[in-house]
């Protein structure tokens, strides 16, 4: 209990971490100086203060932050190159990610925001029919296998998606993709699956296919974090391409990069 | 003499742009991992301490592009990763386990010393478990290295009571280091 005459703890932890101004700071010593029991409580308090600073530094794991500057310095040349309000809103727009500890599958929600280059059945998805949806697996599981296939979409759940973005496919003008890769721990649900154009405009289905390898990659390197990766695909995969490549557009190599055949 | 009044041209808006980023990332190394472990503290994963640290990072970059306040800079950048965590928190609908405890010391650090410390962090971090929430949060920021006034900005509380909060918790601790 503090005496009126004894100085406050609060001030004494003021003085102990340099937060008064020199003259507070002279007054408190002085008073210490001549009050054993100031001066004790000032001990006590100034102890258990470096203890537990010496316990807190001794649990700091190094975390060398070059793989984390390097991504941030590519989100803000993102955002520059974005206009003001466009960046604000999509690196800001917070994806739900919908986890159930019990639950075998999470579904990974986008931002669902429609802008103007987002059309029904384009190079990215309508978010409200495929928000993303992947298993819950580990980084080791997902790495494990060195060349993972896509699993082979059964033509009634490819025809399913057709007709929910109402499209009467031509043949060889779509692949029915996986919004967020099987490579990445994708499930083959509807919720996960979209009509891709083929070979319309530069963000292609074969664009993408070179992102998810280097997702891939990245993941399996430690560099990013597996559910990282597939909320980046899930929200914007020409975003997360445009970021990790560090380019504006597709690289000439990834346009003709071809892995999975055309929906026939 | 006639007065010729002298304005020196602006800088390009690209030399501005690009003085910001830099900037910002070295703010970014400096604070990148206090930031993280704190964030940490508030109840999300390593995973989503990362985004939200990078979110927060963002957020400064776009608030200095914009010539917003500078001051207790610090303090912005930890009460807004607070508030992105606890939003995210709050979206993952469940609180995630806090991630297994790091190792001990790093590896230089001979075993002796390793054991002293565990037990000594074991003892810690029981008090500091049993702590309110803001009185536990002033007490992690300010071993992050922040000044009062950041701790103040970034919980939005006064100096007085950031004082008052960590001379009680070093109290409580105090009563517990001095046992064996």
């Amino acid at each position: 209990m503090n005496d009126a005459r004894h100085i406050d703890d609060s001030v004494l932890m003021l003085e102990i971490d340099g937060e008064l101004d020199s003259a507070e700071a002279a007054a408190a010593r002085r008073h210490c100086e001549a009050c054993l029991e100031c001066r004790e409580r000032r001990r006590l308090l100034a102890n258990a203060a470096e203890r537990f600073d010496a316990a807190y530094r001794s649990a700091f794991r190094p975390e060398p932050p070059d793989a984390s500057v390097a991504r941030l310095r590519a989100r803000m040349a993102d955002a520059v190159r974005t206009p003001a309000g466009t960046a604000a809103k999509a690196r800001f727009a917070t994806p739900a990610a919908a986890i159930g500890a019990a639950a075998a599958l999470i579904i990974v929600v986008g931002a669902i925001e429609f802008s103007g280059r987002r059309a029904v059945a384009g190079p990215l998805p309508d978010a409200r029919l495929t928000p993303g949806l992947a298993h819950a697996v580990s980084r080791d599981r997902v790495c494990a296998d060195n060349t993972p296939d896509a699993p082979e979409i059964p033509s009634e759940l490819a025809a399913q998606v057709f007709r929910g973005y109402r499209i009467d496919p031509r043949p060889r003008a779509y692949e029915v993709d996986y919004l967020i890769s099987p490579s990445l721990g994708g499930a083959g649900d509807i919720r996960n699956l979209w009509p891709q154009p083929y070979a319309e405009g530069v963000w292609t289905s074969r664009v993408k296919d070179a992102l998810e390898d280097h997702l891939r990659s990245l993941v399996c390197a430690g560099r990013i974090e597996l559910a990282a990766a597939q909320r980046e695909i899930a929200s914007d995969w020409i975003a997360a391409y445009q970021k990790y490549f560090m380019v504006d557009k597709p690289l000439p190599d990834h346009i003709a990069f071809v892995k999975d055949r055309p929906w026939e | 003499m006639e007065a010729v009044a002298l304005s020196l041209p602006e800088p390009p808006a690209t030399c501005v742009r690009a003085a910001v980023e830099r900037e910002v990332a070295a703010i970014f190394s400096q604070s990148h991992a206090p930031l993280a472990r704190y964030l940490k503290s508030v109840g999300i994963s390593s995973a989503d301490a990362e985004e939200v640290a990078q979110d927060t990072f963002m957020a400064l970059f776009l608030h200095l592009r914009a010539g917003k306040r500078r001051d207790n800079l610090r303090g912005w950048i930890f009460r807004t990763g607070r508030n992105l965590a606890l939003k995210r928190r709050q979206a993952n609908s469940r609180e995630i386990l806090a991630d297994p405890p790091p190792p001990a010391a790093g590896p230089e650090a001979c075993p002796e010393t390793n054991a002293v410390l565990a037990a000594e962090r074991q003892r810690l971090e029981a008090v500091v478990r049993a702590l309110p929430g803001r009185d536990r949060e002033c007490l992690l920021l300010r071993a992050e290295g922040l000044r009062y006034r950041e701790i103040a900005e970034t919980l939005d509380m006064s100096l007085g009571a950031v004082a008052a909060s960590l001379s009680k918790s070093f109290s409580r601790l105090s009563n517990v280091s001095d046992r064996p």
